[in-house]
Parts: structure tokens; sequence; C-alpha cells
């Protein structure tokens, strides 16, 4: 038997399945905003709005090379393009190629804007959460669920998350905020304010 | 003389490790029920049948599963001496999960491991419904081969590092980010660095 504990979990789960599809942005679109900010964040700042459709095509493929973690970023983009379309089979395998090239896990129920950085991999994104453009993810990050709830935490625009951060739970974080590496996020971050520790305090706000 | 020993006294140590551990087919089943369980899924299994079929389906869905159950064949071919393939297994489970777990780890059969992402190393035990979260390493601490032992119904928060010869009492909770080098008593909740109990 179903756990009923679980059973309004599940459905609250395909309800904002439905939803999260539904929003999804285009592929091209969400790609081309990833490589304008992850070339930013990278120190090649270019132009994507003047640039042309070739230009871009080669700066997307010259990153998904030299990049660690933008082939699987595209990958995930493509499976849930995919999704929203109702296509079988594929997206799977694009998860699982994402977390073999670069240890990505990122949930269907996360609604990643476009034009997130995501350093190096190695992240597990899960619950029905909101990751605005601009921000910057680090490596070993979990942004996720407690056990009991489909939502996770709502992350912000340019907000930069530290390398082995982890944001767990109902909160929010504001615009601009800055998680410091290994801290362990459980409650509110404002807008602008630095956190740190374990469990994170504030130690720093613009 | 004291190398031969020394590969003896290894030898038997695995044999003694190898006798341990559960039988494949049995592991593979509670497995399946407990990471359906706590997926929120259907968690009893109609028949033989329904049990390889929602074997094959947690392989596909789940981040880890497919992993875990390589583990679990992997252990199985080693206890019967087979070469090589238990190390391609293990190859794959590190590919597809980043799950690496040492030859010295006793994994009891009904485990959770949430989305991969976990090192375990050193002569580990990890009791029956221990869930195991991302990031997590249960390892050794320089000078021992001794490593953790996890009681039953542990949950492992996201990012905790386990490290020594210490010992997690049965449903226990390893908050996230938390560094454990103590001893954590039974139905007691650790957070922080170093990890310290909670009221």
């Amino acid at each position: 038997m179903r756990d009923p504990r679980f059973r309004a979990i599940l459905e609250e789960r395909k309800r904002l399945l439905r939803e999260t599809y539904a929003r999804q942005p285009g592929f091209t679109r969400a790609v081309v905003e990833d490589l304008h900010v992850a070339s930013f964040h990278r120190g090649e700042f270019f132009e994507s709005e003047k640039a042309s459709a070739p230009y871009l095509l080669f700066r997307a493929l010259r990153l998904m090379w030299v990049g660690d973690a933008f082939f699987a970023q595209v990958c995930y983009r493509a499976r849930m393009s995919m999704k929203a379309k109702g296509i079988p089979i594929l997206p799977r395998i694009l998860h699982k190629v994402s977390m073999i090239t670069a240890q990505m896990s990122i949930d269907e129920l996360v609604y990643m804007h476009p034009g997130v950085f995501i350093a190096h991999g190695q992240v597990v994104i899960g619950g029905a959460t909101e990751i605005m453009s601009g921000c910057f993810i680090a490596p070993w990050v979990s942004i996720g669920l407690q056990s009991g709830s489909v939502y996770g935490p709502p992350i912000g625009h340019r907000v930069f998350v530290g390398s082995g951060a982890k944001l767990l739970g109902q909160l929010t974080v504001g615009d601009e905020a800055v998680i410091a590496a290994q801290a362990m996020v459980s409650e509110d971050v404002p807008a602008g304010v630095t956190v740190a520790g374990v469990p994170a305090r504030p130690v720093r706000s613009k | 003389m004291s190398e031969i020993s020394d590969k003896q006294m290894r030898r038997a140590l695995i044999r003694d490790l190898d006798l341990r551990r559960p039988a494949f087919a049995a592991a593979v089943k509670l497995d399946a029920q407990f990471t359906a369980s706590q997926r929120g899924e259907r968690a009893e299994f109609r028949s033989a049948r329904d049990t390889v079929f929602q074997i094959i389906r947690l392989m596909w869905v789940s981040d880890a599963f497919a992993a875990h159950v390589a583990y679990r064949m992997r252990t199985e071919l080693s206890r019967r001496g087979i070469p090589i393939l238990p190390r391609l297994l293990h190859r794959f489970c590190m590919r597809s999960a980043q799950v690496s777990i040492g030859e010295g780890v006793v994994m009891q059969p009904g485990i959770y491991i949430v989305h991969g992402q976990i090192v375990l190393d050193g002569l580990v035990e990890i009791g029956t419904g221990t869930v195991i979260s991302p990031w997590v390493t249960i390892g050794l601490r320089g000078g021992s081969i001794q490593g953790p032992v996890v009681g039953n119904d542990v949950h492992i928060g996201t990012g905790a590092k386990i490290i020594g010869p210490v010992t997690i009492g049965r449903e226990a909770l390893i908050g996230a980010n938390a560094v454990v080098t103590r001893d954590i008593p039974e139905r007691v909740t650790a957070v922080g660095m170093p990890a310290r109990a909670l009221e």
C-alpha cells in the first residue's frame, strides 16, 4: 500500500510538474542566455544581442568543449523542453548524460530561469523551486527539500552559491545574496546579505 | 614472513566481510522496497514478476538505484571469486551516479541512496533503513582502517561527513553539512561542525 502521507505530496507534485512544463523557457533562448551568463562569469564577455546565429552556435560549442558543466546544462535544457513537449524516454537519457558528464542532477520540478551559471557541475537541485537568472552555482551544492514537502528554496537574481553550500527546505534567498562555502542554510536570507556557517548566520550586508 | 601473514590476515578479513554481506537477490528486493517507500511509491511487490519489473522501473526513474544494484552485484561476484567484473561494476557505479563504495563496507539490505554522489570507505557497516543523501562521506581518519558503524534507520543529511571509528545510534538524524567525529547516541539529531547533539 502507498503511504497515505505521501499520496497528497505525489498529487501536488503532479500538479506542480504540469505548471513547470507549461512555463519552460524555449530551448534556444535558454541556451543563449546561459551562454551569455557563463561567458560573463568566465571573463569571456561578448554581446549576445548583436551576435549572429552561427557565431552564437560557435560560442556554445566552444563552451561545451572547454567548460566543465555547460554540455550537461545544455542537456538539461534539451531535456526540459522535450519534457514540456511530452517526448518520452529521451529526457531520461539526457538526465543520465548530465549526471555522467558533470554530476548534475536537477529535478524536473525545478524551474531554472534562462541565464544561470553552473561552474563545474556537481549540483543536486530538487523540489518545486525557482532559480532566477544571473545565479552562480559552485560545485558540491545541494538545493533541495526537507522530507514531507515538495517545495524547495527559491533563489533570487544574481545570487552567489559557494562551494559545498546546502540550502534546504522552504526558505527564500533574496536578490544578490551570497551564500558562503560549506554554509548550511535553513532560514530565509534577505537580499544582499552574506551568510556563512553551519547553521548559516549573516556575516555581512550590502 | 610477516608480509605473508599480512596477506593472510587481509584474505581472512575479506572472507569475514563477504560472509556478513547479504545475498544479492534478497538485498536488491529489500533495497527496491525501501527506495520505493521513500519515494512515496507502492512498496509492496505482488509477485516475483512484479518485483523484477519494479526493480527495472526504479533503475530507470531513480538517480542512483542502477548504481546501487551494480554495487550489490559487485559484492556478490567478488564473493564468488570472479575477477575483473566487480571492478568494472565499480566503475559503472562511479560513472552513473558517482557512488564509490569501498571493499570493506558492509551494507545491510534496505538502504536508500537518494541521488548518489557518496563515498564510503574503510571497515564501515551501514544498517537497514538508512537514507544516504548526496555529497556524503562515510570514511576514515588517518591511522586506522576502522570506519563508522551506522545503526538502523539513520537519516544522513546532504553534505554530512562521518569519519573515524564512531558509532551512530539507531534512528539518529545527521544534519546537512555536519562533520561527525564522535559517537552519536540513539534517536539524536546531530548538527554542526564538529557535530553536536540537539535537544
